[in-house]
């Protein structure tokens, strides 16, 4: 399945998951919310995957390959959002989000050849980015609920925020390890501090600054919203912002 | 820097039996207390940020005397906090995993960085060659003189390479030792891994040099111990969520 087709696959998953992120907003139907929202991200992977036969190789290679990921991840972290923990408006803004990613991604594709360059030809690379893209969608969500507090301040979003941090963070880590591994067996180091690889473990670090005062109870509400926006910036200047950067020129890890 | 080995690791080994008497010893408990309070944790995550921020912004370059002395700093800290959940008989499998797996990885990637040692060798088409470019880019002699027999290269229809294959060999003592290198797969022998770093080749791949880098990394499967321990307790908090805290 060719390019040409996302668009139309891309319409139905959003049709499904705005129907989803309706019927959600009404206590008693959950359970149709719930399976309008797993049929958007079937219908949606189902293009992810038949996409990666005909390119034959991972979709994961330029920018706009990772927004499709981020998009797809991102209606999978809000369904688990809501059905695990009932957040029930959760669906409206993932579904949101993932549609804004959408647009920008059919506005600008990105789309190369089937071409993989040797460096990237690593039985590392798709658990790599994966968990990175992953990883990014859950922090995306307590980016959300991070907007919401400060709006309008509840302390149980917070513990939301919480449930979803921490899944995000042990993606994050899991994908930084492994990244690691691969540095290693490519370049014979685990860790080289190209900005990539700083600013990722920035937004790791402010991170835990979340963590550790959550847990000691050190900040407070409009505190640790912040704290997790801020977590929020670095980790887009550690996917595509480092590409501006003056001093990340030279990284190896830029997209294109 | 620090001190390569066996100072290196006498370091790290008074450090960690230090952070076991502070917390062992009743007299030291009130510097022990602070060490191990949350405050403490948050400052220290607070420097690391501010360090790594310069780093990341390139207002110094990253600094090896900073980063030791924060590595340390770190492994004072973690170690103190491991010798305080055990002393107290308290138990998190996260906990440990997490812990135990940074010290090594601080460890060996900081503190054992003085004994890694990196050269990297340009060879040209059957020329035997043992010069090489230590990590201080001055010249040393490297102890076996490499070959490149060959250099296979092969291109995407738009000419864009899809692999590189170069095979070397390894003069040991006059006994030839073959090893293919490519770049994600590379080789090793005896305490030496050698990576295929760059390649030049004409157009009718007739003539072609490539640069070999050669590292010997002592401290390597403290590093890899330390990536699984912390695998594990991220999949544990992936699995468990923050239910598992403690």
């Amino acid at each position: 399945m060719n390019w040409d087709y996302f668009i139309y696959l891309a319409s139905i998953s959003v049709c499904c998951w705005i129907t989803a992120s309706i019927l959600a907003l009404f206590p008693k139907k959950k359970k149709l919310s719930t399976l309008f929202s797993l049929a958007g991200c079937i219908v949606y992977s189902t293009f992810i995957i038949l996409y990666w036969i005909h390119i034959e190789r991972p979709p994961l290679k330029t920018m706009g390959e990772t927004r499709l990921w981020y998009s797809f991840f991102l209606s999978i972290a809000g369904l688990l959002t809501y059905y695990v923990w009932n957040y029930r408006s959760i669906l409206s803004f993932t579904t949101l989000m993932s549609v804004v990613f959408i647009i920008i991604t059919i506005l600008k594709p990105e789309i190369q050849s089937k071409e993989l360059m040797p460096a990237l030809q690593s039985k590392w690379f798709i658990p790599h980015v994966t968990m990175f893209m992953f990883s990014y969608s859950f922090l995306g969500i307590s980016f959300l609920l991070s907007l919401i507090i400060l709006i309008k301040p509840q302390q149980n979003l917070l513990q939301l925020c919480d449930n979803v941090v921490y899944i995000g963070i042990a993606a994050f880590i899991i994908g930084l390890l492994l990244g690691s591994l691969w540095a290693k067996e490519a370049w014979g180091q685990f860790w080289s501090w190209d900005p990539k690889e700083t600013w990722a473990l920035i937004t790791l670090t402010i991170y835990l600054l979340y963590v550790n005062g959550r847990k000691q109870n050190i900040f407070s509400l409009s505190i640790n919203a912040i704290v997790l926006i801020m977590g929020f910036i670095a980790l887009q200047i550690c996917w595509w912002g480092i590409k501006y950067l003056p001093s990340a020129q030279n990284s190896i890890h830029l997209y294109n | 820097m620090p001190p390569p080995f066996p100072f290196n690791a006498a370091i790290v080994i008074s450090i960690l039996y230090g952070a076991y008497l502070i917390n062992a010893l009743p007299p030291f408990s009130p510097f022990a207390n602070r060490i191990n309070s949350p405050k403490f944790l948050l400052a220290l995550i607070a420097l690391i940020l501010i360090d790594l921020l310069l780093i990341a912004f390139n207002f110094s370059i990253v600094n090896p005397l900073i980063t030791t002395i924060l590595s340390l700093i770190l492994i004072f800290y973690l170690s103190s906090s491991i010798a305080n959940h055990l002393l107290s008989k308290k138990k998190s499998p996260r906990f440990l995993l997490f812990h135990v797996g940074l010290i090594l990885i601080v460890v060996s990637l900081f503190i054992g960085n003085s004994d890694r040692k990196q050269y990297s060798i340009t060879l040209y088409q059957n020329i035997s060659q043992n010069v090489a470019l230590d990590s201080h880019s001055q010249y040393v002699s490297f102890p076996f003189p490499l070959t490149l027999n060959e250099l296979t290269l092969k291109k995407y229809p738009s000419d864009q390479p899809k692999q590189i294959v170069a095979s070397i060999l390894i003069d040991d003592n006059h006994r030839l030792h073959a090893k293919t290198l490519e770049v994600n797969a590379p080789c090793s022998y005896q305490k030496y891994e050698f990576y295929l770093k760059d390649y030049t080749v004409n157009s009718s791949q007739s003539n072609y040099s490539a640069v070999i880098q050669i590292v010997d990394e002592p401290w390597k499967w403290i590093t890899k111990i330390g990536i699984c321990l912390l695998l594990a307790g991220a999949i544990l908090l992936f699995f468990k969520g923050n239910g598992g805290v403690k």
